[in-house]
C-alpha cells in the first residue's frame, strides 16, 4: 500500500519505514450480539430481555460527513470501524503504522445502571482483546472503563493493567463532575500503578449539557464544543491537584483539539499568580503542570486559512513533547493522508509527533 | 493626540488620552436604593441585605482594595470618585458601564425582570442624567433572558436615551443564546442600533448550567473557565444564524477573554464544511462574521511569557478590528492601561484602547 | 545610603504600618510581630500601590496525607497581598510567593535606635521635637 499516500517529507518517508504511532483508531462494536461470548450470563439475559439491540453512541451520527472517511461504510450495515480487515487497509498499511491505539466508543457511560455498565466495559475489553489484539500484532488498546463507579473502574484497571494489549485507560470528556475531584482518583490511582496513561476521548454522559451554556440546536455546535469541555476537565485536574498525588500519571486528551491550548494556559496562570492560596497543593505556575502532565492527539487540526497560525500556535505551546499523531480513523478529517499533519512542521518535530512522544506515554 | 482630545481637554481642562474603558462596574450605594425603584410584590422580597451571588465567590477580594470610597462607601458606588480614580487618572475618555445585577440566576422570569428594570432607573438617575455633566459615561441596559418579550419591551423603554449605549445580559445561561427564543432581544437591539452585550458571572448559579462538566470546586476553577461561556454563545450565534436575521446587530463579549479567538473560529471553520448542510443559513465561513457583527473586551488580557506571542495573537484574531480595551474596574483582575499590555505600534493601540469601541458605540 | 527617622517606635505597633515618603518615593514601614520592615509601595506587576493591601499569612502546602493534600496556614502577619491582584509578598525580603526570583518589591533595611533625633546626621523631615526615645529609621 505504499504508493496509497503521498509521502509529505523527507521525516514522514523515514517515519513512515520505522514506523508511525497512530494515538486514536476507532473499532467499533458490530452489533450487541457481538460481546454476549464475554458477557455475564445475568447480564446477557438482562440485554436480551429488555431488547437493547445496541449501544452504538450518537457521537458521530450515522450519515454525519464527519462520522465515516469515504470507503470506511461497511456492506453489511456495521458501524464503520468494525471490521479488522478493512481496518487494516485503511488506517494501518497506508501509514505504516507500528502501533494503533484503539479507543472503542461504546456508549457504557452512558448507561445509569453501575453495575450494568461495569459489565458492559468488561465484555468490551474481552472482546477487544479476542477479536482485535489477539489477531492483529500491530494494535494495541484502552481499557474501556464505566467512570459511573471509580471503584469498579479500578477494579477493571486491576484486572487487565498487567496485559500487554492494554496501554490506557479511557475516559469520555462529558463526565457528571469534573474529573479532578477525589470521586474519581481511585481511577488515576490505578492508572499510575501500571504505567497507564489516561485518555479522555470527545463524548461521554448523556443528560448533562454538551455546551457550556446548555444545549446546543446542532451537531456542528455540539463538535466543535467539544474543545470547551476539555479545557474544563484540565483545569479541574491541574487545580485539584491529581498530578501532585499521581506525580506519573500522563493524561492525553484525544479528538480534543490543541490550538486553544495557549490561550488556556496564559489565562490559567495569570489567575493562578492572584488565587493559588485556594489549592496551594499547585505549586507552580498551571502551565509547568499542565506541559509535563497533559498530551493531545492532533486530530482535527483546527486549521486556520494561514498554515503559518497553526505553527505560530505550536510555537505558543512552548513544547515539543505534548503533541501525538492521530488519524481519528474512521471518523472523516481530512481528504489526503498527508493532511493529517500541520503542513511545514520543523522535521523534529514532525518526528516526535510521528512517534517518539507517544513513545515516551505509551508503554510499548 | 487627536484633535476631539483635545477640544475635549480645553473644555474639561482635565487631558485625555483617547481611551474607551469597555468594562466599569457601577454599584448601588446599598440595594435599598435599587429596592426603592421596585414595586410589590417584588419590593419586598428583593433581599436588600444581600446582593450575594450565593458559590463562588472570591478567595481574596473581589475588589481592589484601594477602590473604597473616601466616605467607606462600596467600591464604584460614588461616580465622583471613579471619575478621579479611573478616569481623571489615566485620562480615560469614556467609561461604559455594566452594573452587575445578575438577574440571570431567578426562576421567577418576573423577579428577575423587575430586578433589572431598578437597575436600569437607578443607573440611569445616579450615572447617566446626573453626576455626568461631561458625559463620559455611558450605560448599558440591564435585561433579563428568562422572558425575552419582557426584554424587548424593556430595551424599548430606555431607547433614544443619549447615554444609554448598549443593551446586556449574563453569559451564564440555561441555553445558549443564539437560538430563537432569544430573537425578540436581538430585534429590538437592532431595531434601535444597540449592541447586545454578554458578561459572565452567573455561571453555574442559580437556574444556569455550570460552564463545566458539573460543578467545579473552587472559585480559580470557575474563573478560569469563564471564557467557555463566551465561546459557547458565539458559537451558536453564528450557527442559528443570528447574524443573517439581523445583518446590522453587533455583539460585545465582555470580560470573557480573547485570546481563545482564532483557535475557536479556526475549528468552527474546519467543521462548518464537512457539516454546514445542518445549518444552510451560515452563509460563508463562521469567521467571516466576526469582523462585521462581533467585538471582545479586552480584560482581563491573556498574559504569556513572552510578549510576543500575544502580539501574533492579536495579528490572528484581527485585533485591530475587533479587540477593545477595558479595565473592569472596581474588580480584582483590573487591568491598568498603563501596564497590561506589551509594547505595540502606535496605530494599533489607537485601534483597540479607542478607535474599536468609538466606531461600535457611535461615540466622539 | 542616608538613613530616615520615620517614625518612633511606639506609633507602629505590631501588626500596624505607617506611609512615608523618601526623596518622593513612596515606602511603607511595616511591624511585623515587633520587628520593622520597609517596602517600596509600588507593585512589581501593575503598579498598583502595594502597600494598602492586606497583611495576613499564607496557606501552603506540606505533602500529601491520605485523605487528599495537608495544608496549613503559616507565616502569620507576615504577608502582605497587593491590594489589586491579590499576589502575595513577603514583607520580610520583598520576594512575591509564586515568583520570588523574579518578581519581588524593593526592601529597605530598618533599624531601631535610641536618639536624641538632632544628634543623628538624618534627614529629619517632619520631627522636630529633641526628646530622647526609639526611632525608627529606614535606609534608603
Ligand atoms: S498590581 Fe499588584 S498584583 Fe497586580
Amino acid at each position: 500500500m505504499d504508493d496509497a499516500i503521498t509521502l509529505k517529507s523527507e521525516n514522514f518517508r523515514n517515519e513512515a519505514r520505522t514506523g508511525v504511532i497512530d494515538c486514536d483508531v476507532h473499532n467499533a462494536v458490530p452489533s450487541i450480539q457481538a460481546l454476549f461470548p464475554y458477557l455475564e450470563d445475568r447480564w446477557r439475559d438482562y440485554v436480551v430481555e429488555h431488547g437493547i439491540k445496541s449501544l452504538e453512541p450518537n457521537y458521530y451520527p450515522r450519515g454525519t460527513p464527519l462520522s465515516a472517511r469515504p470507503g470506511s461504510e461497511l456492506p453489511n450495515g456495521h458501524p464503520p470501524g468494525s471490521n479488522l480487515d478493512v481496518l487494516r487497509q485503511q488506517a494501518l498499511d497506508p501509514w505504516n503504522v507500528q502501533y494503533a491505539i484503539l479507543n472503542c466508543l461504546y456508549g457504557v457511560q452512558m448507561i445509569h445502571n453501575e453495575d450494568w455498565a461495569a459489565a458492559m466495559a468488561r465484555a468490551v475489553n474481552d472482546w477487544q482483546n479476542a477479536e482485535w489484539l489477539e489477531k492483529e500484532p500491530r494494535l494495541r488498546a484502552s481499557i474501556v472503563v464505566a467512570s459511573q463507579n471509580p471503584e469498579q473502574a479500578a477494579e477493571e484497571i486491576h484486572r487487565l493493567g498487567e496485559h500487554p494489549g492494554f496501554v490506557q485507560v479511557l475516559l469520555m470528556v462529558h463526565s457528571e463532575m469534573p474529573y479532578g475531584k477525589k470521586h474519581y482518583w481511585p481511577i488515576y490511582e490505578a492508572a499510575q500503578q501500571y504505567g497507564l496513561p489516561i485518555g479522555i476521548h470527545a463524548g461521554g454522559v448523556t443528560g448533562y449539557p454538551t455546551m457550556p451554556v446548555g444545549w446546543p440546536s446542532y451537531y456542528l455546535e455540539d463538535y466543535v464544543s467539544q474543545s470547551q469541555a476539555f479545557q474544563s476537565q484540565i483545569v479541574s485536574l491541574v487545580s485539584e491537584g491529581v498530578f501532585k498525588k499521581f506525580p506519573q500519571l500522563r493524561v492525553v486528551l484525544i479528538e480534543s483539539g490543541f490550538t486553544w491550548l495557549p490561550s488556556l494556559m496564559w489565562r490559567f496562570d495569570k489567575n493562578w499568580k492572584g488565587l493559588r492560596r485556594e489549592v496551594p497543593w499547585v505549586n507552580r505556575l498551571p502551565s509547568e503542570i499542565i506541559k509535563e502532565h497533559i498530551r493531545l492527539t492532533i486530530q482535527p487540526l483546527d486549521e486556520s486559512p494561514k498554515p503559518e497560525h497553526l505553527l505560530e500556535t505550536i510555537e505558543q505551546i512552548r513544547s515539543e513533547d505534548m503533541l501525538l499523531f492521530s488519524t481519528d480513523y474512521p471518523h472523516w478529517h481530512f481528504d489526503k493522508n498527508e493532511e493529517a499533519l500541520p503542513a511545514k512542521l520543523p522535521p523534529r518535530l514532525e518526528k516526535k509527533i510521528l512517534s517518539e512522544n507517544a513513545r515516551s506515554v505509551y508503554r510499548f | 493626540m487627536a484633535k476631539i482630545e483635545e477640544q475635549k481637554a480645553m473644555e474639561t481642562g482635565k487631558k485625555l488620552n483617547g481611551i474607551i474603558d469597555c468594562d466599569v462596574h457601577p454599584h448601588p450605594k446599598s440595594y435599598q436604593v435599587i429596592q426603592s425603584y421596585m414595586s410589590e410584590p417584588w419590593k419586598s422580597r428583593f433581599n436588600a441585605q444581600t446582593g450575594l451571588r450565593g458559590m463562588y465567590d472570591n478567595p481574596i477580594h473581589v475588589n481592589r482594595l484601594d477602590s473604597v470610597t473616601p466616605d467607606g462607601g462600596y467600591p464604584c458606588s460614588d461616580p465622583e470618585f471613579t471619575r478621579k480614580q479611573l478616569l481623571d487618572e489615566y485620562g480615560i475618555n469614556y467609561a461604559i458601564l455594566l452594573p452587575r445585577a445578575f438577574v440571570s440566576r431567578y426562576s421567577n422570569p418576573d423577579f428577575a425582570a423587575a430586578i433589572a428594570a431598578a437597575f436600569n432607573d437607578w443607573l440611569a438617575a445616579d450615572w447617566l442624567d446626573n453626576n455626568n455633566d461631561d458625559g463620559r459615561y455611558k450605560g448599558s441596559i440591564t435585561v433579563a433572558p428568562q422572558n425575552p418579550q419582557a426584554a424587548a419591551r424593556e430595551i424599548e423603554r430606555w431607547a433614544g436615551h443619549p447615554h444609554f449605549v448598549q443593551v446586556m445580559m449574563d453569559s451564564g445561561s440555561t441555553a445558549p443564546y443564539g437560538q430563537q427564543q432569544f430573537h425578540p432581544i436581538y430585534e429590538a437591539c437592532e431595531k434601535h442600533g444597540l449592541p447586545i452585550a454578554f458578561h459572565p458571572g452567573t455561571e453555574g448559579v442559580g437556574i444556569n448550567q455550570s460552564h463545566v462538566a458539573g460543578y467545579p470546586t473552587t472559585y480559580m476553577e470557575w474563573h478560569t473557565c469563564l471564557p467557555l461561556s463566551a465561546q459557547a454563545h458565539l458559537v451558536s450565534f453564528i450557527t442559528e444564524g443570528v447574524f443573517e436575521k439581523f445583518p446590522r446587530l453587533k455583539l460585545v463579549m465582555v470580560e470573557g477573554g480573547s485570546a481563545w479567538l482564532p483557535s475557536l473560529l479556526w475549528r468552527l471553520d474546519s467543521e462548518w464544511k464537512p457539516l454546514r448542510e445542518e445549518v444552510p443559513w451560515v452563509k460563508k465561513r463562521p469567521s467571516e462574521y466576526i469582523k462585521e457583527h462581533v467585538r471582545l473586551t479586552s480584560q482581563p488580557i491573556e498574559s504569556p511569557d513572552d510578549p510576543k506571542h500575544l502580539l501574533m495573537n492579536f495579528e490572528m484574531m484581527d485585533a485591530k478590528n475587533i479587540l477593545m480595551f477595558s479595565t473592569d474596574y472596581p474588580h480584582w483582575d483590573f487591568d491598568s492601561p498603563t501596564r497590561s499590555f506589551p509594547k505595540m505600534p502606535e496605530d494599533l493601540k489607537r485601534r483597540i484602547f479607542f478607535e474599536n469601541a468609538k466606531e461600535l458605540y457611535n461615540l466622539e | 545610603m542616608k538613613k530616615h527617622i520615620v517614625a518612633t517606635v511606639e506609633e507602629i505597633p505590631a501588626g500596624e504600618k505607617k506611609f512615608i515618603s523618601v526623596n518622593g518615593k513612596s515606602i511603607c514601614v511595616f511591624n511585623v510581630n515587633g520587628e520593622f520592615y520597609a517596602l517600596r509601595n509600588s507593585c512589581p506587576h501593575q503598579g498598583a500601590e502595594l502597600c494598602k493591601g492586606s497583611v495576613g499569612g499564607m496557606t501552603v502546602y506540606n505533602g500529601s496525607s491520605s485523605e487528599g493534600f495537608d495544608v496549613s496556614f503559616v507565616k502569620k502577619g507576615e504577608v502582605l497581598r497587593c491590594p489589586w491582584h491579590g499576589w502575595e509578598f513577603d514583607i520580610k525580603t520583598g520576594k512575591s510567593i509564586v515568583d520570588p526570583k523574579r518578581c519581588l518589591v524593593k526592601s529597605y533595611d530598618v533599624t531601631v535606635e535610641e536618639s536624641d533625633v538632632e544628634m543623628i546626621n538624618a534627614q529629619v523631615e517632619t520631627y522636630l521635637v529633641t526628646i530622647k526615645s526609639n526611632y525608627v529609621l529606614v535606609h534608603v
